[in-house]
């Protein structure tokens, strides 16, 4: 079996963010690093909203990422560290729209090791020089130039690495053009290896080491020395557990302590730290920002006289989510990369000096010496909501995302992702759809239902559309846009006839075509009118700024064109006759320059669309001619543009042929410039109605918008013609609307309301909506009746707003609850009060996930954690499910041990809407997976899986399997065969209840790997008969039939393991045994053969080696050691999703099955079977190896960060039967504008023995019918 | 011993690549090694900095000083080799 692996969803977590001139213009630019994507945003400065640029997978994990500029230089280059052991130096080209490695360096090994260097990465301020750094040990400086022809050069590495040091951190002091001067902060442990006693810890100290770049020696000195710059003072910041310190070579020290909330109830022994800064340069001062862990801002500012400082002073600023970087816009912007939840963006009100909070300066406190934190020195504030910032915009991301579900609960075409996302505070769920973001602006009811809707501008001095045109069946509604759309009378327009086409016409006339006339309008208000002959109509019309055509009933087509110098618009004497009766037809847009469109397409009923001349040289000669399948319904002409950055590459846009049938199809067909003729012709399914084409434009793109039972958008995006959903509702028309307050938007017609809608976003074809949660969610299910969702969240290390609002009154530090209530902030922007290492604050949330409420919300106290939840409906209450969630009290996580664990039993009402305690039965440790089995409860209890029935008062034992290795993190039941000749397991199941479900359970160890269990109920035993010989830190698995597992674990590789053939045939022989006690024999039989392997290792509790062991299917590394935290398999993605509780039918042929899954960074990507044809495994292996071997020399367009794209897809484990789509992609991305990038292309096609188009094609269609 | 010079070069390659194990390693060494090599992964790899950042309940780099404070002094002190000898 191969798989072909796709993303969906690159990584939304965004681990780097910095600000620089990428494309060397005036305005800022945002760098994003997301896992193995680089990302490059600009702002708008009106809307104040973000935008991508270009996005592009690197194939490495980008680590750090940093703009450079050489002295003098008015570009950035972007410095990227990496764990392929070599520093990346990149340009983002703007007007090509790649990334191209200027300089790659190789200095060492590969992955994430603790002395090669890749974790830090610092520039000296001036452009000169770089220092990469390790965790240990090692450093690297390489110096920065450019040459004669001003291209970057780098110079070979300068070590300065020193043995047994840890580096913390390390930064480019400002030193102005004196020596670069790096400042690392380090300590040894070279005293503590060897001294037994451990007293050697405690007089070891954390040193800043100064490493003095020598220019013109060109070596590095370890040191200390050397004055500062000319913009500050130069010198460097220590953030310290508690405190600030500023230091700076041959000066004073100055300390001020990093304030911390206003707790009276405070636990002293934590202090905040910093976790990210910003400094930002103003025209004669400058500023740094400051976060905290508990997310809250300082600004921190330093007064100076010339090199000399006076004091440090810190005061809070702002309370914001915890962020892994920040980034100040020149323009008074701050981006925030939050670690948790989606990334946000500010606007600065003020810096910060209205507000009253107190500023601590650092001549109050000493600036050597222990810093002991007593009452008076103790720095406090009262947080307070936003002052000095407004929130402006978001962007949404998923990560981390922890588990979910994917299930078509709305009804929609596709199934939705449930996914349960967050951190602390910040946790929500996030409902993901597979569509364009739509925002609805306006909805108003019409009179009746229309059939047309167009936009259109009164004189051609108008910025904004003037008039929403409508047609209906016997009029026409005319309705002007200002403040409000309200109906006019005096527009010109014909109201007393329904109108097939309106148009402003290039001299400023407006036209109007209905089936009896065709109305040229005046600006003075004139009208002439030209009407078709008697008996006959006007059945459709086309027109553009110059031209206008029209069909007449019985086949004739008449064209007019505006005559400029008379200000008329004539008709053509020749006409055109046809056989059949044209159903649609279309011009397109007039060039600029030009006199007319040189072409028109027509529909017509004998299936067929055609594009005819209409030059007067060759007037209605056909110039080609496309067969459809069904009648065609709408036709259209249009090119796609994409809104490149400035240059306008408009030249190069093909025009395209778009025809929608009336059977749903839409085919798409690119027209040659000069013949016309029609080549790669691409067909795509769209929905069950008739399909019609609207040119629109969003997002300063020409797109088409398409609309059949479900409305599509087809654009470009990154030169690849895209076709994505509308998340919306359905709408029957549409067409293009600008006004003031919406400049791109769509006003379309839904059954009889007028909607206006905008896209705001192209560059993701998902959206979200978010549900916000109180705690880090840690499982769900769904009741299956009500469709509601049980939640259940746990933190760790926090205390919830209720306990301490009620520990306030008990320690007497407020009078009433009322009033400890009130001093708890909102925690969704403040989060929640740290306890010690003991507390857990905890909940059991039902959810509607319809509507959003939350229907019951179970606190649960006295430090009691959910860890587990499971649906249960046990054999013995038939017709009734329950719900059990596993808890533990006081759990610490190091070692792992928790006073007291419970399962506790829930029952739904009867509604599904609430959950009532049964009661609660101890056990031994906390249960981290539960799971319906046999008509019980299964539980991973430590180390042993415990089989639960239901009692009156507490749960009962039935059977157990202890001495697994580690502890038990997942449990997955193996479905039931559903391939009919070969019967299931269930040999011992007499009771047609029991008998449908299956006896065989998949026990994930957290560290061995998984283990194939089968369930004896004649003994009541379980037997262990296959497990694996690797050891897999198991994060999520999921069954894809009887006998394959997939399988993900916590170093980012995805496996898919299959019990080996020789077990499953005595599987086989076993199931058929006739008699209970004989099967047992039997697998006992299976159970006791000596293990395969050539050592027996024994396990604890004695358990011995499984017998068999996994064979291993295919295996991939997901990229950039992302980790999967869930994968669902999907029987089908179109109409699909199934209904809850039905076992995936994957033998059906008519589906598509798709094994989808969600990481902890965000990425959803999905695994598609390639089982239909050998020769697309062929295909898809040819294409990756030969992209591969191209890698190297093409470095231009297939970026890798250093490792070769089979090794990077080999981390950890080699990757096997598994092909990387989006590595396959990169060829279609290959810019065809540029020389090197056509030959690239063409190269690999002709190794393939197929064309360009044909490979894009089968690209586009692999993930077209598979998922999207 | 040392006939060949091959302690030299090992030694250069021990001094270059911390961490490597040789015959005498003692437990305590290898153990202190592991703990730092696995330390470093913790903190170099984003995704497992996440991982930990969540089960805790701390934030992303407060785990990664956490991670680098541990690497110090790993797995308690060395056992005191006068009284194996």
């Amino acid at each position: 079996m191969h798989l072909y692996n796709l993303e969906l969803q690159s990584p939304t977590a965004i681990e780097n963010a910095v600000i620089g001139h990428f494309s060397g213009k005036r305005e800022q630019e945002l760098l994003l690093g997301k896992n193995d994507r680089l990302e490059i945003w600009k702002l708008d400065q009106k809307s104040g909203k973000l935008a991508c640029i270009h996005s592009e997978n690197l194939f490495g994990k980008i680590r750090t990422a940093i703009p450079f500029r050489l002295t003098g230089g008015t570009k950035d280059y972007i410095i990227v560290s990496s764990d392929s052991g070599a520093i990346n130096i990149l340009e983002f080209i703007p007007e090509k729209r790649i990334f191209i490695i200027l300089q790659q360096e190789y200095f060492g090994r590969s992955g994430f090791r603790r002395i090669i260097p890749g974790q830090y990465l610092t520039a000296d301020p001036r452009g000169r020089a770089v220092m990469i750094a390790a965790v240990e040990k090692q450093k690297f400086v390489y110096i920065l130039n450019r040459d004669s022809e001003a291209n970057l050069t780098i110079s070979s590495p300068l070590e300065a690495h020193k043995n047994a040091t840890i580096c913390y951190d390390c930064i480019g002091v400002d030193v102005g053009y004196e020596n670069p001067i790096f400042a690392s902060l380090e300590s040894s442990y070279q005293e503590i290896d060897r001294d037994p006693t451990g007293e050697a810890l405690l007089s070891t100290e954390k040193n800043v080491v100064y490493y003095e770049l020598d220019l013109g020696l060109n070596h590095v000195v370890r040191q200390w020395s050397v004055p500062g710059g000319d913009d500050g003072p130069s010198g460097i910041l220590v953030c310290s557990e508690g405190f600030i310190t500023y230091k700076s070579p041959g000066q004073r020290d100055h300390r001020i302590p990093i304030p911390r909330r206003v707790n009276p109830l405070a636990t002293p022994n934590r202090d905040p730290i910093i976790i990210s800064s910003v400094v930002h340069r103003m025209k004669n001062s400058f500023f740094i920002l400051v976060q905290s862990d508990d997310g809250d801002l300082f600004k921190i500012s330093i007064d100076y006289n010339g090199t000399a400082v006076n004091n440090l002073k810190i005061k809070y600023f702002d309370t914001i989510p915890v962020s892994n970087s920040l980034c100040i816009f020149r323009s008074g912007f701050l981006f925030c990369a939050a670690e948790s939840g989606n990334h946000q963006f500010y606007q600065f009100e003020n810096l910060g000096e209205e507000t009253d909070t107190p500023e601590f300066i650092s001549t109050d406190y000493p600036f050597e010496g222990d810093y002991e934190i007593t009452e008076s020195t103790i720095a406090e504030f009262q947080p307070h909501t936003f002052s000095s910032l407004s929130p402006v915009s978001e962007i949404d991301s998923l990560a981390p995302s922890l588990g979910g579900m994917v299930y078509n609960l709305a009804g929609e075409e596709n199934p939705q992702f449930y996914s349960l996302c967050g951190q602390g505070a910040q946790s929500a769920l996030k409902v993901v759809r597979y569509g364009l973001e739509v925002t609805e602006m306006a909805v108003s009811e019409l009179p009746g239902s229309a059939n047309g809707i167009w936009t259109i501008k009164k004189s051609l001095s108008e910025e904004f559309d003037s008039y929403i045109v409508i047609s209906f069946i016997d009029a026409t509604l005319v309705l002007q846009i200002g403040d409000e759309v309200e109906e006019v009378m005096d527009s010109g327009f014909l109201n007393s006839s329904p109108t097939l086409c309106v148009q402003l016409m290039a001299d400023g006339t407006l036209l109007q075509i209905c089936p009896l006339a065709l109305r040229h309008i005046f600006p003075d208000g004139r009208v002439t009118e030209w009407k078709p002959p008697g008996n006959r109509e006007i059945i459709a019309a086309c027109s553009n700024s110059r031209q206008a055509a029209i069909a007449l009933n019985r086949g004739e087509i008449i064209l007019f064109e505006l005559d400029t110098q008379m200000g008329i618009l004539s008709e053509w004497s020749d006409k055109m006759s046809i056989e059949s009766d044209v159903v649609c037809m279309n011009l397109p847009s007039v060039k600029e320059g030009r006199l007319r469109a040189p072409i028109l397409a027509i529909g017509c009923n004998d299936q067929t669309a055609r594009i005819i001349s209409v030059e007067p040289k060759s007037v209605f000669e056909n110039l080609s001619t496309l067969a459809l399948s069904d009648l065609p319904e709408s036709i259209c002409l249009s090119e796609l543009t994409e809104s490149t950055a400035d240059s306008r590459s408009n030249s190069f846009n093909t025009l395209f042929l778009f025809v929608g049938l009336r059977n749903g199809l839409m085919q798409r067909t690119s027209l040659d410039s000069s013949s016309f003729e029609m080549t790669d012709t691409r067909t795509r399914f769209l929905g069950l109605k008739p399909v019609k084409l609207f040119p629109i434009k969003t997002q300063n793109q020409q797109c088409v918008l398409t609309i059949s039972s479900r409305s599509w958008l087809n654009h470009m995006y990154q030169g690849q013609n895209k076709l994505a959903p509308l998340s919306y509702d359905a709408l029957d028309f549409g067409t293009s609307f600008s006004s003031e307050q919406c400049p791109e938007g769509i006003v379309a017609l839904s059954q009889n309301t007028l909607r206006i809608v905008s896209i705001d976003r192209i560059d993701t074809q998902i959206n979200q909506a978010s549900i916000p949660l109180s705690y880090t969610p840690r499982g769900m299910i769904m009741n299956s009746t009500s469709k509601n969702f049980a939640i259940i969240e746990t933190d760790h290390g926090f205390v919830s707003n209720s306990k301490w609002a009620s520990d306030l009154v008990s320690q007497g530090i407020v009078s009433s609850i009322e009033e400890a209530n009130s001093a708890v902030l909102p925690s969704q922007q403040f989060g929640y009060i740290r306890g010690d290492a003991n507390t857990w604050c905890s909940c059991i949330r039902v959810l509607n996930p319809f509507t959003g409420d939350t229907t019951q919300l179970l606190e649960l106290e006295n430090n009691e954690a959910a860890y587990s939840i499971a649906n249960i409906q046990f054999h013995t209450h038939i017709g009734v499910s329950y719900v059990v969630v596993g808890t533990g009290v006081e759990v610490t996580l190091r070692p792992r041990s928790c006073k007291d664990a419970y399962l506790r039993v829930y029952a739904w009402d009867e509604k599904g809407e609430t959950l009532s305690l049964l009661h609660k039965t101890p056990v031994d440790q906390v249960p981290q997976s539960l799971v319906q089995f046999q008509g019980r409860l299964a539980a991973g209890i430590g180390n042993s899986l415990v089989l639960f029935d239901l009692g009156k008062k507490q749960l009962l034992r039935k059977a157990h399997l202890s001495g697994l290795p580690n502890m038990i993190a997942r449990l997955t039941v193996v479905p039931i065969s559903s391939i009919p000749n070969q019967p299931s397991s269930d040999y011992n199941d007499n009771q047609v209840q029991k008998s449908r479900e299956s006896n065989r359970i998949v026990i994930a160890d957290v560290q061995e790997s998984i283990h194939y269990c089968i369930y004896s109920a004649y003994s009541q035993q379980f037997v262990i008969v296959c497990d694996d010989s690797v050891p897999r830190y198991i994060t999520s698995m999921c069954c894809l039939d009887r006998d394959t597992i997939a399988v993900a674990d916590k170093f980012g590789t995805f496996s898919i393991l299959r019990l080996p053939e020789e077990l499953l045939l005595q599987l086989r022989r076993q199931s058929t045994v006739s008699g209970q006690s004989n099967a047992q024999q039997l697998l006992t039989a299976i159970a006791n053969k000596r293990s395969a392997s050539v050592t027996t290792k024994k396990r604890a509790g004695g358990m011995k080696e499984a017998p068999y062991k996994f064979s291993l299917i295919a295996q991939y590394y997901i990229g950039g050691g992302d980790i999967i935290t869930n994968m669902y398999n999907l029987p089908s993605w179109q109409y699909g999703g199934g209904n809850f509780g039905e076992e995936p039918n994957l033998s059906d042929a008519g589906n598509r099955p798709v094994l989808l899954y969600t990481t902890i960074l965000g990425q959803i990507g999905a695994m598609v079977p390639l089982v239909y044809l050998q020769t697309d495994v062929e295909f898809f292996t040819n294409l990756e190896s030969h992209l591969r071997s191209e890698q190297f020399n093409a470095r231009k367009f297939i970026t890798g960060l250093g490792d070769e794209h089979l090794f990077y897809r080999s981390k950890v484990f080699p990757v096997k039967n598994v092909i990387d789509g989006a590595f396959c992609e990169k060829f279609a991305s290959i810019p065809p504008s540029d020389s090197d990038g056509i030959k690239i292309r063409e190269k690999v096609a002709n190794a393939l023995d197929r064309s360009v188009e044909e490979i894009i094609k089968k690209l586009e269609d692999t993930r077209a019918l598979n998922i999207f | 011993m040392d006939k060949f010079g091959m302690n030299n070069q090992t030694d250069h390659m021990f001094a270059k690549y911390v961490g490597t194990g040789n015959p005498d390693t003692t437990k305590h060494e290898w153990l202190v090694n592991q703990m730092r090599d696995t330390y470093a992964y913790i903190i170099g790899n984003s995704s497992l900095n996440t991982y930990v950042a969540i089960s805790e309940g701390e934030s992303r780099a407060r785990v990664k000083f956490n991670c680098l404070e541990k690497m110090l002094f790993p797995a308690g002190p060395p056992p005191d080799s006068n009284i194996e000898d």
